[in-house]
């Protein structure tokens, strides 16, 4: 579970304004920690994105140009020290007492040549049969690499279209959640600790009235023995109140309406806790989700 | 349990089809997020085995958000061309050593990116402090490029998130990210205590993370 105090030094840690020996005790932490490198990547991954907001601007033509020579001028600097290095021959400490071992050892390196040129005809005609089938190798990948482009230029043109969809989708959502589109309700979304993130539920409260309406979506199904039971945590009284057990229906989306069993003053949290089968007077079970 | 009275302003169908439609589009967006780093990631292991080709598509796909924020950084045009050549050299190089364990190509790209421009702004800031000394003139800067409302998607919903973090989180996580200031300096310069620029960066940068759907 990383708390309040880590996520603080996760953000200033990505950002790189840690103090040091903070990021030292951080980056020991970080090593061990599998949850807090998934937190520390997604923060990364989200900072990432504040200079994509910025007005794009072009760099000058040329740039790419001038990087792209550099590229070639390292390459070509890099082969010519390699060719350097394999003629680098010490001549110079040939002695010229030992020109009849030299003799002797060109025979000898003659010999081995005409070795070697033997061995290399009979394995000529292999090698070309592997190049050949390299090459057609090659022209098969070359292939499906174009058919993946294909396929990768039309999911992002579906894409393109769905977003538009989205975005209009979108305006209507924040429309409909306009604090004066619901007068007197409030939405709380209820969420599960950052390792378990699967679970949802949404509730849509009406104070004035006293009820409520809960989401719930891909919530874990419960034993024979057991049910999920709701809480609304009201800080003016001592207890929990009860909203009942909620039954997750077959499959998919479930919407349960609820009332409290006694009148609530302020909603502090909404909780939705795991009870033996038929709810509890006060919560015993583990909390599944908490949310205010 | 108690079933209240079925007289409700957002009826029960209603409130279901608006949540199904905002999972649909966080899904959707899921998606996109990873298409776009399926392809990222594609160009990165192409790089690491000396694949000029792909550079240059990685370098037209990002170079223009890249220089941008060289520019918001360095105030310099000709700063931010070393910047962004050396970035991409380091990219060429480095390519291998990226892991996906450390966010996505592009925020190991970014990461680079505003390393060298913050290690280049104080380098000048510390030859600047020489010349004051020194009595010398400073250059004329370029005026940072603004935020603007973007026109692709990717930019529009990063400045809607933006958009909707409180003026104080995001004026404290602009000084750390596009100036390099410590957490005493943006103290001092927003005038408010240490642990409330920690909070404010915090609550920041977690929201930012919310609603940029980056979470898994």
């Amino acid at each position: 579970m990383i708390d309040e105090r880590q996520e603080e030094q996760a953000c200033l840690y990505v950002l790189g304004i840690l103090d040091p020996a903070e990021a030292a005790d951080f980056e020991n932490k970080l090593r061990s920690d599998s949850p807090l490198q998934q937190m520390v990547a997604e923060i990364r991954t989200a900072s990432a994105a504040i200079p994509a907001a910025l007005k794009p601007l072009m760099p000058p033509p040329a740039l790419k140009q001038k990087i792209f020579s550099q590229l070639s001028a390292e390459k070509m600097a890099l082969g010519v020290e390699r060719i350097k290095a394999s003629t680098n021959f010490p001549v110079s400490k040939i002695n010229s007492a030992n020109s009849s071992r030299l003799v002797w050892a060109g025979w000898l390196a003659a010999a081995c040549l005409l070795v070697v040129a033997i061995f290399t005809y009979v394995g000529h005609n292999s090698l070309r049969e592997r190049i050949h089938v390299a090459e057609q190798e090659t022209l098969q990948a070359r292939q499906s690499s174009e058919r993946f482009r294909l396929a990768l230029e039309s999911a992002r043109k579906q894409s393109d279209s769905s977003n538009l969809e989205l975005q209009k989708l979108s305006q209507k959502l924040t429309e409909l959640l306009r604090p004066g589109n619901l007068t007197g309700q409030r939405l709380i979304r209820l969420s599960a600790p950052p390792s378990e993130a699967l679970p949802v539920a949404l509730i849509m409260w009406d104070q004035q009235k006293q009820t409520g309406t809960i989401l719930l979506d891909k919530l874990p199904s419960v034993l024979a023995n057991q049910d999920y039971q709701l809480w609304i945590i009201d800080p003016s009284q001592k207890n929990p109140i009860d909203c009942g057990t909620i039954i997750l229906g077959a499959n998919g989306v479930t919407t349960v309406q609820f009332a409290p069993k006694s009148p609530v003053k302020l909603i502090g949290k909404f909780a939705l806790t795991l009870e033996k089968k038929g709810g509890v007077p006060a919560p015993q079970g583990t909390m599944v989700l908490l949310g205010s | 349990m108690r079933c209240p009275p079925n007289s409700d302003k957002v009826s029960k169908a209603s409130f279901k089809t608006g949540y199904l439609s905002l999972r649909n589009e966080s899904e959707q967006i899921r998606d996109e997020h990873q298409r776009e780093r399926a392809l990222d990631d594609e160009l990165l292991a192409a790089i690491s085995k000396k694949n000029r080709d792909a550079l240059s598509k990685l370098y037209d796909r990002h170079s223009s958000i890249l220089y941008a924020m060289a520019v918001r950084i360095l105030n310099d045009t000709n700063e931010a061309e070393d910047v962004l050549q050396e970035t991409v050299m380091i990219i060429w190089e480095k390519a291998g050593t990226y892991h996906p364990n450390n966010g996505t190509p592009f925020a190991w790209i970014v990461t680079v990116l505003r390393n060298k421009a913050l290690e280049r702004l104080r380098s000048s800031q510390r030859r600047s402090q020489l010349a004051k000394k020194m009595e010398l003139t400073k250059a004329e800067a370029v005026a940072p490029p603004p935020l603007e409302v973007g026109f692709d998607e990717q930019r529009t919903r990063v400045h809607s998130a933006l958009g909707e973090l409180p003026q104080d989180q995001r004026e404290a996580i602009e000084l750390a990210f596009f100036d390099g200031k410590s957490q005493q300096e943006i103290s001092q310069k927003l005038n408010q205590p240490l642990g409330t620029i920690k909070a404010r960066i915090r609550r920041g940068l977690m929201k930012l993370r919310a609603c940029l759907g980056v979470q898994k």
